[in-house]
């Protein structure tokens, strides 16, 4: 059964992160992981903060790196400005990246979790998006190893993405994934600007998450995912993150 | 404004040519195209392959060419029909 692992202890089973990564599950959900009162205190901190990032409005906060696939200095000029935000934001809450990585850290006691660095240089260590009313986010996988080839953190075994829920819509915004891995051939499916063709869904398994806020979402994004369109007032507002492991070297790393 | 095709990489036929299967045409293109053109790679933005072209290897190209999609701005044609173009990686992630 394509279905996600509920958890409401803020802990992960390392079983059940081999259980997404194999694709017996779709995705682990942490109920109420991260409290709703740092969530508004987050998305408060936001809105007050005059916040220069990679985007004219606040749509996102922080470089994402598949953007910046053959250009790493720029990834990591604004990876730098971004992490000095993320610092100010987080500055009077719970870190949500450290808890995000304390926790993913525990469900791996074997390996050891390191700071990510490339040339003495910093990944970015989140980003922060906003989907308004009517955008979608269409079709699509995320996997460092093939697009990502030029940075270090693609030596990689299995990459796993975190998303944590900071503000809900009241409509859409759903987040559905598809029991279908990326491979190489699904390219000829491929859309102009990104993504891939709808027709890869049919006949599919998907399991479809309605998230809350405060609750973190982990799955394996070379599964085919995407993002219902967002119809309510409120703005779907998530931080992410992905982690790499390596199992030769025993470590973890994240990076955005 | 060049024109811009989209497509799959597919044989590699030199270390700075290969056969595109071209899956999308940009709207406003001067010119129609065949489904499958041949492209001798003029400038390429591809992670995996070095800007400089000396360093390219037939295998280097099948790495990171084959069924990979791929965007071509077209600069100009051979008298052959041969397409001279810039070739990127298109649209890797964003959202």
């Amino acid at each position: 059964m394509w279905n996600s692992i509920i958890s409401t202890s803020n802990e992960i089973q390392n079983k059940d992160i081999k259980k997404i990564i194999n694709g017996q599950n779709s995705s682990i959900i942490i109920k109420n992981f991260y409290e709703k009162e740092n969530c508004d205190k987050i998305i408060q901190k936001i809105s007050n903060t005059n916040i220069e990032n990679d985007s004219k409005k606040f749509n996102h906060i922080g470089p994402f790196l598949m953007n910046y696939t053959t250009r790493k200095e720029k990834y990591f000029q604004n990876a730098k400005k971004a992490n000095i935000i993320f610092k100010k934001i987080f500055s009077n809450v719970e870190n949500p990246v450290n808890k995000i990585k304390l926790t993913m850290s525990k469900s791996f006691p074997n390996y050891k979790i390191s700071e990510t660095k490339e040339n003495e240089l910093d990944y970015a260590s989140c980003n922060i998006r906003r989907h308004v009313k009517g955008k979608s986010v269409p079709l699509h996988k995320d996997n460092v190893k093939y697009e990502g080839i030029e940075y270090k953190i693609s030596k990689i075994n299995n990459q796993l993405s975190c998303i944590l829920h900071l503000q809900q819509t009241e409509e859409g915004g759903n987040l559905a994934i598809y029991k279908k891995q990326w491979e190489k051939k699904l390219e000829k499916f491929r859309e102009i600007e990104f993504g891939y063709k709808d027709t890869l869904k049919n006949g599919i398994e998907v399991d479809t998450i309605k998230s809350k806020v405060g609750d973190l979402v982990i799955l394996n994004p070379n599964y085919l995912h995407e993002v219902s369109k967002i119809q309510g007032s409120s703005d779907r507002i998530t931080l992410g993150m992905f982690f790499g492991i390596q199992n030769k070297d025993k470590k973890i790393f994240s990076w955005a | 404004m060049s024109d811009i095709i989209w497509g799959n990489g597919n044989n590699i036929i030199s270390k700075s040519s290969f056969q595109l299967d071209v899956t999308h045409r940009k709207d406003g293109n001067s010119e129609k195209y065949q489904d499958t053109v041949k492209i001798i790679i003029s400038d390429v933005d591809l992670p995996g392959l070095s800007d400089n072209k000396s360093e390219w290897t037939v295998e280097d190209l099948q790495k990171v060419i084959v069924n990979a999609f791929l965007k071509c701005e077209i600069n100009s044609k051979t008298p052959e029909g041969e397409l001279v173009a810039k070739v990127s990686h298109s649209g890797a992630a964003g959202y």
